[in-house]
Order: structure tokens, then sequence, then C-alpha cells
């Protein structure tokens, strides 16, 4: 009942403080960034339509939805509410986003990469990178 | 919560689409599901009709495309010869001159 059975309940359920902060810092940079973007989800569909590879349609679509989907995952991070899903989401997104970036890098589009919506847009690639 | 990871997801997703949706009708007038181009930029024929000389068509379209056919008058300007065409096309047109057709102010 004592010992290591206790240890393990404790380690797995009390958060270490280094992850707390990372947990918060990339939280906010989604929430940051969703709530941008929800502002004007006219200026990220075009944004989006930019990569050309999805029908326009769909780009508004994901112009709608997707900010409110950071901004979620955002609060789930933060708040550990839903947390591996979380997680799991905002790395699929950011997995798909690299995707997308490179694949626009390669056919020679030079776009804006519409992340943080007007603020983004002289951004360069290699510094967005960083 | 003790849900799998999967339907961790799920459920965010599905929260997700509630004020997605909520945002796509309240600004369902501002954007076009159809074009890029919002609805208040688009002309019609007939409106380009009745512009005539008061305005410059550029055309983006591919050499093969403007070579075909184009509109009488139109400069050609696409992004395969960009910086061939732009000089001819700045001669034309420069930033700043009123191109407005519902003014109907004539670009000199």
């Amino acid at each position: 009942m004592s010992g290591p059975s206790t240890l393990n309940v404790q380690l797995s359920t009390r958060p270490q403080f280094p992850w707390r902060i990372v947990d918060v810092i990339v939280a906010g940079i989604f929430i940051y960034a969703g709530a941008i973007k929800v502002l004007d989800p006219v200026q990220f569909a075009n944004d989006i339509d930019n990569y050309k590879i999805l029908p326009w349609p769909v780009s508004v679509a994901l112009a709608f939805y997707l900010p409110w989907l950071e901004i979620l995952c955002g609060l789930g991070l933060i708040f550990r509410f839903l947390y591996r899903g979380a997680l799991s989401i905002l790395t699929a997104l950011i997995l798909v986003f690299t995707l997308a970036t490179v694949a626009a890098k390669v056919r020679g589009l030079d776009i804006t990469c519409g992340c943080f919506g007007h603020a983004s847009q002289h951004w360069s690639f290699p510094g967005l990178t960083c | 919560m003790k849900f799998s990871l999967a339907r961790q997801a799920l459920i965010l997703a599905a929260l997700a689409l509630v004020p997605g949706m909520g945002e796509a009708v309240y600004f369902r007038h501002k954007i076009s599901w159809q074009s890029p181009i919002p609805p208040s930029e688009l002309a019609t024929v007939a409106q380009a009709r009745a512009w005539g000389e008061n305005v410059i068509w550029a055309d983006a379209r591919p050499d093969e495309d403007f070579a075909r056919d184009h509109v009488p008058g139109a400069l050609s300007l696409n992004e395969d010869r960009w910086n061939e065409l732009l000089p001819q096309f700045l001669a034309a047109w420069s930033p700043g001159s009123c191109t407005s057709a519902t003014e109907g102010s004539a670009n000199s």
C-alpha cells in the first residue's frame, strides 16, 4: 500500500515544475495565435489558401475552426483539462503546418505563414523556423 | 479526466466546432464560400463593358493565353515574365493614380 505504489502515484499526478512552465508558454503562444486569427478569419482563410493545397471552401471552414481549436487546446494545457488530447492535437497541428510550409517552400511559393495573422506578414521563413 | 487520448482529442475537436460554427454564422456576410474574391470586388461583364476606356486591364494569365485572345488594350503582366513586363505596365499606370470605376475617373 505505502512505499513504491504511493511514490508512483505521486510522480504521475504531480506535474513537475519545469514542464508546467513549458506548458504555460506553449499554451500561451497558441492561445495568442488563435485569438488573433479569430478576430480576422477572412485574412486567415486567404493565408491558408495561399498554400494552394486545399480548395477554397475548405480553407474557409478551417479558418473558422482551427483558431478555436488552438485556443481550446491551449486552455486544456494550462488548466490540465483533457491534457493529453490537447497536447496531441497541438502536436499534430504543428506537424501538419510544418509539412505545409515545407511543401510551399519547395514549390517556390513566397507566402506569409499566417500563424499570427497580420502580425506575421513580414516574417521570413528562416526567421520563423528559428 | 480519465478518458483515452483519442477520446480526449475527439472531445476537444467536437467542442471547438461550436464557437467555430458560431463564428461562421457571424461572419457570413464578410466572406464568400465560393470564391476568395469578396462579392463586393467582383464585377459583371456588363459592368466591365460600361467602364469602356476608363480602365486599364492587367492580364495575369500565361503568355499563350494572352496571345490567343485578350481584352483589347489589355497589358500582359504575368508571373513568368514579371520583370520584363512590369516596366511597360508601369508606363501606363502608376501607384496612387485613381482607378476606381465607380468614380468614373480616367487614368492619365
